[in-house]
């Protein structure tokens, strides 16, 4: 009922309320009960924000005090106008909905009010009546319509401009929630893309140092027994041992390096530093041809680090499981819509491409794709093993248009 | 020395293997019998070799240990042949799916990086079927990863074990072997192996462990 308005809303009103007042008492009143009329339009006005209820309310308080005491409309009456437009642009739909029945009702009012007091009043009360049965009465209709018009067209205005100022403020408003949720979802999609590369980088500490591990104990128990036995299986054993260990250091040394440049908290990486990864894959010996199709469309930064970090991922499993002595094709296919990336590496023959622990890389980029709004598909087709990519850039430009 | 034990190899990793190989060629009384790279290839290879003890490892491609392992069970059971006993590896010590592998019918869990003493004895142990091994091992896993049992009414199988057949269940049940159980009660341990028998036969369970489970299960153990 009682809207809760700023200090600076609440003064504002107040002093239009007072000049108002000032203003029509410079006038002078010709009656007590004309400055109670205008004593009550000016608390309607005062009222209006605060709550448009209680304003529509006092006002039709008013006029009913005017009517009864039979007093002409006064320049105050007025203040019905910021009434009507505070009911439709302030309140809640039944209050809303009382403003726009008011505005007929008050036209009627007004109308035969106005008539009645060109008919003389009361005293002309009698003459009225004998004029409605001679169908004399017809005589006013034409001013009559003039007057109700008039004040429907008046109080009508004012409650549309107040319902176009509620309907823009809402749609405002949806559009700072519409950006608010934006930032919120491109933040939430920035920290599950830290977590990821965090799990990512767990997981690749286990593969490498349990794994490494496991297999170096097992060899070495293995060749601790069987040395009296075989003297050649305990000589191959260290030797296997060994070999696994550097490989294993190897490793570790290039999780350390992911970690430390993680540590760093530098910026992640967009598609401009794309380059300098196919740059460093190409000096580790792969063969990548690079292909661009359509002109590059602007992407959010979630969705540039969603594409480096697959292409990524997708070339260091090429060196890691698939045929790194293949040529890989690195295809980006710029659309209105969005943009496409197909990655097509060679396959490594012999069960060990089969046994390749790579599902678990494919499921992490199957969820930055999904979170970056896109989709994700890869396997085998052709003897060529193919990611495909798709990320839409529609969602991105509606959020651009909601930031502006 | 008898017929040596059969033991069969799978794991993914073929260095890993191949350590193990070594360890267990270098014992009379074992015998590598095959490996195999993952679940599907090893539930083959058991068909085809018939193994004594199978050396399980969890996660592999293709086939995972778990799978292999309930499929190896349920097939002797369903062909009525002796099923291997299946030992899990573990990379850790508190591992959810060694839990779900020896609900599924493996005779126990061993760590990868448990000394060869150990994992050897393992292997004697689970084929004579004597005693369960790592049974408190076994229970933390299930306490751990299972939500807290409250004790129920035991079930009615168990309503019809003697009072003795209970006193040697409880001890079978915290992983005591014959012997053990034997020297507590006061027995003879071939006394205390026909208890055994005949308490799994009424319980309807398969072997030792199922027994810890059982036990775990119905919260016949504190």
């Amino acid at each position: 009922m009682i809207h809760r308005l700023s200090r600076q809303q609440l003064i504002v009103d107040a002093a239009i309320a007072v000049v108002a007042l000032l203003g029509r008492s410079a006038m002078g009143y010709d009656s007590l009960v004309a400055f109670w009329v205008v004593l009550g339009m000016a608390s309607a006005l005062f009222m209006r924000r605060l709550s448009p209820a209680i304003a529509l309310g006092l006002a039709w308080c008013t006029v009913a005090v005017q009517l009864a005491s039979l007093s002409s409309p006064d320049i105050a009456n007025a203040a019905i106008l910021p009434v009507l437009y505070a009911t439709a642009a302030y309140e809640r739909r039944a209050v809303r909905w009382l403003g726009l029945v008011s505005v007929p009702i008050g036209a009627v009012i007004a109308t035969a009010y106005v008539l009645f007091r060109a008919a003389g009043g009361l005293a002309g009360l009698a003459g009225l009546v004998l004029q409605v049965r001679t169908g004399e009465v017809f005589q006013y209709g034409g001013p009559a319509l003039i007057v109700f018009v008039s004040a429907v067209a008046l109080f009508g205005l004012s409650w549309v401009l107040g319902l176009l100022t509620a309907t823009w403020r809402t749609a405002r408003d949806g559009k700072a929630a519409l950006r608010f949720s934006e930032a919120d979802r491109a933040e939430t999609l920035r920290e599950v893309a830290v977590e990821q590369e965090r799990t990512r980088i767990a997981r690749d500490m286990h593969d490498v140092v349990a794994h490494s591990l496991a297999v170096v104990i097992a060899q070495a128990d293995g060749g601790r027994y069987a040395r009296a036995a075989n003297p050649e299986a305990a000589d191959e054993a260290f030797r296997t041992i060994a070999k696994t260990a550097r490989v294993a250091l190897a490793d570790v040394r290039v999780l350390l390096g992911q970690l430390r440049s993680n540590d760093s908290a530098g910026p992640q990486p967009t598609l401009d530093d794309l380059d300098r990864l196919v740059e460093q894959l190409r000096a580790a010996g792969l063969m990548i041809d690079r292909t661009d199709t359509g002109s590059a469309a602007p992407l959010g930064p979630g969705q540039q680090l969603a594409i480096y970090r697959i292409v990524q991922e997708s070339l260091t499993n090429v060196l890691r499981h698939g045929d790194a002595a293949a040529t890989v094709m690195l295809g980006f296919t710029w659309l209105p819509t969005g943009v496409q990336l197909r990655i097509a590496s060679g396959l490594r023959t012999g069960a060990d491409a089969a046994a390749s622990p790579r599902g678990h890389g494919l499921d992490g980029m199957r969820e930055r794709a999904v979170l970056a709004g896109g989709t994700f598909t890869a396997g085998v087709a052709q003897d060529r093993f193919v990611v495909d990519l798709s990320l839409p850039t529609q969602f991105l430009r509606a959020a651009e248009v909601t930031g502006e | 020395m008898s017929v040596p034990i059969r033991v069969a190899l799978v794991d993914d990793q073929a260095l890993f293997r191949a350590g193990l190989r070594l360890l267990i060629s270098s014992q009379p009384d074992l015998e590598c019998v095959g490996e195999a790279a993952n679940g599907a290839e090893g539930f083959r290879l058991v068909e085809s070799a018939r193994p004594d003890i199978v050396l399980m490892d969890i996660r592999m491609p293709v086939m995972d240990g778990i799978e292999a392992t309930t499929r190896i069970v349920n097939a002797s059971i369903t062909t009525g042949d002796v099923s291997p006993r299946i030992i899990v590896l573990t990379t850790f010590d508190l591992d959810e799916a060694a839990a779900r592998a020896i609900r599924g019918g493996a005779s126990g869990f061993v760590l990868k990086d448990a000394d060869p003493e150990f994992l050897l004895a393992a292997i004697r142990t689970v084929h004579a079927g004597s005693s369960v091994i790592a049974a408190a091992q076994i229970i933390e896993l299930f306490e751990h990863f299972d939500a807290k049992r409250m004790p129920t009414a035991p079930p009615v199988a168990f309503t019809l074990l003697t009072p003795r057949e209970r006193d040697i269940f409880a001890l079978a049940a915290r992983g005591l072997s014959n012997a053990e159980i034997a020297a507590t009660e006061f027995l003879s341990e071939a006394t205390v192996k026909t208890h055994i028998s005949r308490m799994l036969a009424k319980l309807e369970l398969r072997d030792r462990v199922q027994l810890v489970v059982y036990a775990y299960e119905n919260a016949l153990i504190a």
